[in-house]
């Protein structure tokens, strides 16, 4: 499962750029969003769409998912459980790097 | 690896913190380039003014303004015709140029009335055009000149005219982000829901940070116009000032240049509830998946994929011919700071180059968290680079060829290394599938020219 969890982090931080947004509010809202739906999406589950805002971490979250799906066979046949995990795992990897110990300073700053 | 010190900066060690080239297992928790500060005396920057980065990289760029520079005539000059975004309206906005051109003599008493008359002269001399934006610069701040209330006298008095303020002079900030960073705050305060748009598709965005370089925004513009996408506005390439005003009523803001015009694609999603979407419109592979994103957002899915089967069997093979030639060639990417992100995985996986040295001008720390993110292990990744720092690098790297501004361009010259303008390109437009195929000929076209390797010859010694 680390294995797992390292190739989803790693093509998460080569590809994508929603978790170094401008300030730390909007990475973790990014973050949680887009890789919560990333289970959902990947376990057939409905994704919240309901306003622009969650509609857009939705298509964040399905172009994501069929990268993931694309390039780790592996992806597509995981249990449940294991999306879970991975989600998880991965949301913590992403906030340590990009908020919890991340050197920027700029991104505490209270106004944009 | 910690951060580095170079030799050409063994006198000016508070350079350490802006280099840095990354080794395995590193991230930037552990290391980060100091950036977006002051630069060191000694240190021979190429940043520019932070009036220069509100009109030559953003105000400047609307077709249908005016763009009244108050201050001496060089100011005006310094931002005037050294990008090339052109135009739908005959090129208005780069055809010219406007002053004040202060002289001693306005310093001393004012300027202000030289101002207003400026401004009256301009809106007769071009009578079809409505809207003007006034910037101050380091002398007319200086003295104190009221622009904003000479713009609320000219548009009292005309009636029928729109003025913006830009109070950005050239010391306002540490390079001429802190220009984008005041335009994006005071335009969206003062002038976005001041306009309402047409609305003609229930499909609508905003284009940001894209400039038209070379035709980049109507690459943009056609790809949306193919699934039914209205762009609500360009910020600004190809843009118009009342469109940029109704930015309030689109549904979601797909940003490509994060450094430049990411506060406002922040404050549309603070103030008005429009999603912030970041996206690459550079790289092959890269405008697909932004794209599918648009796509998936409002389900128009299927016309997305029709669009991009037709570029692909259309351009792809064209990128191959370059991929084959280009792979294993080493590049450095010298420019703003976002290309950087944008282009390091696009010309590694897209054309199997290898990006060796990477250098910011005006680039945050969250630029750098992103380049680093994305970029190579063994690169250099250097902050507000100098002129001594290139040179020890080009020795270390040796690129083949180097993405960077005409000023370091002309350097990078004199030791025979052929430069590409990465800021206002050779031959764009290079966003988009025939984007990045125009990119990928330019590459080309440098590293194998024939001028570049009769150049290197010394005839006075027969070599
Ligand atoms: S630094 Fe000041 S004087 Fe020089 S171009 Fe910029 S605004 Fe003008």
């Amino acid at each position: 499962m680390e294995e797992k969890v390292d190739a989803v982090y790693g093509f998460v931080m080569e590809r994508c750029l929603w978790q170094f947004f401008s300030r730390n509010w909007d990475r973790e809202a990014n973050i949680k969003n887009i890789m919560g739906n990333v289970a959902k999406l990947q376990s057939a589950q409905e994704a919240d769409r309901a306003t622009n805002q969650t509609n857009a971490y939705y298509a964040d979250a399905k172009i994501l998912t069929e990268q993931l799906s694309k390039k780790f066979p592996w992806f597509v046949s995981l249990s449940l459980e294991e999306i879970s995990t991975i989600r998880d795992q991965v949301i913590d990897r992403l906030m340590d790097v990009a908020v919890v110990h991340s050197l920027n300073a700029e991104r505490t700053e209270i106004n944009y | 690896m910690p951060m580095v010190l170079l030799e050409a900066d063994v006198k000016i060690p508070e350079r350490k913190k802006h280099v840095y080239i990354k080794q395995p297992g590193e991230d930037t928790k552990q290391f980060l380039p100091a950036s977006n500060i002051t630069t060191i005396p000694g240190s021979l920057s190429e940043r520019g003014c932070s009036y220069c980065g509100a009109k030559l990289v953003i105000g400047g760029v609307l077709k249908d303004t005016i763009q009244i520079i108050h201050g001496p005539v060089g100011c005006s000059y310094n931002t005037w015709h050294t990008k090339r975004y052109p135009s739908d309206t005959d090129n208005f906005q780069i055809k010219y140029a406007w002053s004040t051109d202060m002289k001693e003599s306005n310093v001393v008493f004012g300027g202000e009335g030289r101002l207003k008359k400026s401004m009256l002269e301009a809106f007769a001399a071009f009578p079809d055009k409505k809207r003007m934006m006034v910037y101050t610069t380091c002398a007319t701040a200086l003295i104190g000149d009221d622009i904003k209330a000479i713009a609320k006298e000219v548009e009292d008095e005309l009636g029928d005219v729109d003025i913006f303020c830009i109070e950005c002079p050239g010391f306002a900030g540490v390079s001429q982000s802190r220009g984008h960073h005041v335009f994006n705050i005071d335009w969206v305060n003062r002038k976005v829901g001041t306009v309402e748009p047409e609305i003609t598709s229930e499909y609508t965005i905003n284009v940001i940070g894209d400039y038209n370089i070379q035709g980049d925004a109507y690459v943009l513009q056609r790809y949306m116009d193919e699934i039914g996408v209205q762009v609500i506005a360009h910020f600004t390439g190809n843009g118009t000032y009342d469109a940029c005003r109704s930015m309030h009523r689109a549904k979601l803001s797909i940003t490509n240049c994060a450094r430049s015009a990411g506060y406002i694609a922040n404050e549309l999603q603070k103030q008005y509830g429009i999603p912030r979407m970041d996206v690459d419109t550079w790289g092959f592979d890269y405008v697909k998946e932004s794209l599918r994103k648009v796509g998936a957002f409002f389900n128009i899915e299927d016309r997305v994929e029709a669009l991009i089967e037709r570029e692909t069997t259309l351009y792809q093979p064209k990128l191959d011919g370059y991929k084959e030639k280009l792979a294993g060639k080493k590049v450095a990417i010298w420019t703003g700071g976002p290309r950087l992100w944008h282009w390091t995985k696009a010309l590694e996986d897209d054309l199997g180059m290898k990006v060796v040295a990477m250098s910011s001008k005006f680039g945050h720390q969250e630029d750098f968290e992103k380049v680093i993110s994305r970029g190579s292990v063994g690169t250099v990744y250097i902050d507000d680079g100098n002129e001594l720092e290139f040179f020890e690098v080009i020795d270390m790297v040796k690129p083949d060829v180097i993405f960077t501004g005409p000023r370091v361009g002309e350097l990078v010259k004199k030791v025979h290394v052929p430069y590409i303008n990465g800021h206002a390109y050779h031959n764009g437009p290079y966003m988009g599938f025939e984007g990045a195929v125009n990119m990928a000929r330019d590459l080309y076209n440098a590293i194998n020219s024939k001028m570049f390797k009769l150049a290197k010859r010394d005839i006075s010694k027969g070599v």
